[in-house]
């Protein structure tokens, strides 16, 4: 109880550390390939002052919300429902189409099976580059080198190239170099899914230890039981909107109905 | 401002008075450098009556004249933003400000240096607003938040972000050469061949009659352009071949560009090495010349990153640009003298080589390679200044156009 009130005191002092507000993203250029002859006949209708028809699709519509620092946050919702999208909005990779991002701390983020590897070097030379892609010189990073290789449990594959990989290996080796840069946020994209359960145990204990550390936890997610254990709140996305925000049990109950819900009705 | 993407920055404050000094130093340059294009296109450039060997065509007091009539211009810009005049002209609009400053320029050279030629003051004065509208207004047409601040930011971010570029670039160097010794081969063996092969065809069948053997001469201009081709054809390449990774890892874009660069830097080396056994089995050995190559060097990367700055997000939204730039490549490749030497380009046409930024440099190498003699400092203004301003308008069409990549995966 103590912990909770002093959690809240706190809250109220300080800056949210990530503010998403009036967020939308438009996907249109996706439908086409652009071309030289696509191109001039923009410009061409540009001239005669005619609108681009393109039916807009908005991947993320009015996505609003605030994050404390050192809370831990679920994002849950069904395939495309933007989940992916907003973490890439998050860690600035695409820029919104209106609205806007703000994060105010140093972060990792790990997006896609391939986490940002180069296909063609090492593991170990990988662990170099993808520590700088966070912002984490070589220097820095050299002390980490032994533990990011022991968590991520690939030592006798580390000199061989990352194409080889399974897509648990890739997962975990750029798990394990996520949180050994040691970010104030961290942002996760169902890296959880394609672990197995041993090292799914860890991930979970790992990412409790920085949540205690107070570090910010951002992750995207299927796993009931890993989102129970590890949030008390959880963002539940559906088709581009949120459409719960708040503590994990409920939202989870909720989504869990609703999907269940679903299933029955199209059957 | 997209905060998520400048965040390993400490915020890069941008006073209000150090971007007025920042302004004003940018306008002073573009005066320089067209006063640099002016003096240039008068002097080397058939039109014109000839000016006698006396003629002073940059006397130290212009420059003077120019900094003064950019100061007056700010001062008086600073006064018309507190009266009614404020919508017409303020500090902030730089351009009008520049304009003013080409004026108090140009007047200040008719009445104090009455000497100076009236066709270099039009040069200087067309020269002058071209420049302005390339790196004044072209970059905030096409950014509108932009300013100079913003950009100093934007390379603030890429010196932070150094250690990713060292690194990569390392990697992908030595991937490319550790495996194979052949690899190394075959740099150093194409353009020798591919000289080896022209050589015959010229010196045989063509007989154009050069000073020095032709091999010599093709490769001291076949070596500086190789990477000036490599740099643009791999630099279309640098964003379509590493999508995956723009749309999962956030770090400054540019960096795969100056990747492109850098190895074909690397290539380079290799050629400058076979070039110069070529040229020592025909008797031209490396002299003291060769510390004119640094500065060479340096305008025809910034010429070429320029370029790459523009080619590289284009050929991503635009999908054609590739095999268009092919050709335009093939047609540059015969419209610079590599082959051939200017004089032998009838006297009618030689403008077209004398006004093409990348011949005037390749001349300039062949100078100190082949020849051995200090290449021509006057013919260099030009692409000087050209190559600094494409750079900072590739830069900027580059940064303004980075968000988007994602979007086009």
């Amino acid at each position: 109880m103590m912990t909770l009130q002093k959690h809240a005191e706190t809250a109220l002092e300080q800056p949210p550390i990530i503010q998403v507000e009036g967020v939308y993203k438009q996907y249109a250029r996706t439908e086409y390939r652009p071309s030289l002859r696509h191109e001039a006949l923009t410009l061409l209708r540009r001239f005669a002052r005619q609108r681009e028809v393109v039916q807009p699709f908005y991947a993320l519509h009015n996505v609003s919300f605030s994050v404390q620092r050192g809370e831990t946050v679920a994002i849950i919702g069904r395939n495309g429902s933007g989940k992916t999208t907003l973490l890439k909005l998050l860690s600035g990779i695409m820029r919104p189409t209106q609205g806007s991002v703000r994060v105010n701390g140093r972060y990792a983020s790990l997006i896609g099976l391939q986490a940002g590897f180069l296909p063609e070097l090492s593991g170990r030379k990988n662990i170099y580059l993808n520590a700088a892609f966070h912002g984490v010189p070589p220097r820095q990073i050299e002390p980490f080198i032994e533990d990011i290789i022991e968590f991520a449990e690939i030592r006798p594959f580390i000199d061989t190239a990352v194409k080889h990989y399974s897509s648990g290996m890739s997962a975990r080796l750029g798990f394990s170099i996520a949180i050994h840069v040691l970010p104030e946020i961290i942002f996760l994209d169902e890296v959880l899914a394609v672990g197995d359960a041993a090292f799914q145990q860890k991930c979970i204990a790992r990412m409790l230890a920085l949540r205690d550390e107070g570090r910010t936890i951002l992750f995207v997610s299927h796993d009931a039981g890993a989102v129970q254990m590890l949030c008390q709140r959880a963002i539940w996305l559906h088709k581009g909107r949120i459409r719960m925000d708040g503590e994990a049990d409920l939202v989870l109950e909720e989504y869990a109905y609703f999907m269940q819900h679903r299933e029955t009705e199209s059957q | 401002m997209h905060l998520a993407s400048a965040q390993f920055l400490p915020t890069f404050n941008t006073q209000r008075p150090f971007l007025r000094a920042l302004h004003y130093a940018a306008n002073l340059a573009i005066l320089i450098g067209a006063h640099l294009i002016a003096v240039q296109i008068r002097l080397r450039l058939p039109w014109g009556n000839t000016l006698g060997a006396e003629y002073d065509a940059q006397p130290p007091l212009f420059y003077g004249i120019a900094a003064a009539a950019q100061a007056v211009a700010y001062l008086l810009a600073a006064w018309a933003a507190r009266t009614p005049f404020a919508p017409l002209l303020t500090p902030r609009s730089q351009f009008r400000v520049l304009a003013l400053g080409i004026g108090g320029t140009v007047l200040g050279v008719l009445l104090l240096l009455p000497n100076l030629s009236k066709l270099q003051l039009i040069y200087f004065a067309l020269a002058a607003v071209l420049l302005g509208v390339c790196v004044i207004i072209y970059p905030s047409r096409v950014n509108p938040a932009q300013d100079g601040g913003d950009f100093l930011a934007h390379l603030f971010r890429l010196w932070q972000n150094r250690a990713l570029l060292g690194l990569w670039l390392r990697y992908n160097i030595q991937s490319r050469y550790s495996q194979t010794v052949v690899g190394i081969f075959w740099i150093v063996l194409l353009p020798l061949a591919m000289s080896g092969v022209l050589a015959l065809a010229f010196s045989q069948f063509l007989r154009v009659s050069y000073d020095v053997p032709f091999i010599s001469f093709f490769l001291a201009g076949l070596v500086p352009w190789g990477l000036f081709s490599s740099g643009i054809f791999n630099g279309m390449g640098a964003i379509l071949g590493k999508m995956a990774l723009i749309n999962q890892v956030n770090f400054p874009r540019e960096i795969t560009v100056l990747l492109a660069l850098g190895e074909g830097l690397v290539d380079l080396c290799f050629t400058l090495i076979a070039l110069v056994i070529v040229n020592a089995l025909n008797g031209i050995f490396p002299n003291a010349m060769w510390i004119y190559l640094p500065p060479l060097l340096f305008i025809l990367i910034c010429f070429t990153l320029g370029v790459m700055f523009f080619l590289s997000s284009m050929s991503l939204i635009i999908r054609d640009i590739p095999q268009l730039v092919g050709v335009v490549m093939q047609l540059l490749f015969y419209l610079t003298p590599i082959l051939y030497p200017v004089s032998a380009i009838p006297e009618r046409f030689r403008f077209i080589v004398l006004l093409n930024p990348v011949g005037l440099v390749l001349q300039a190498f062949r100078d100190v390679l082949v020849y051995g003699r200090a290449p021509d400092a006057l013919s260099l203004y030009y692409p000087l200044v050209a190559a600094l301003a494409l750079l900072y308008m590739g830069y900027a069409y580059f940064k303004a156009n980075e968000t988007r990549l994602a979007d086009f995966a």
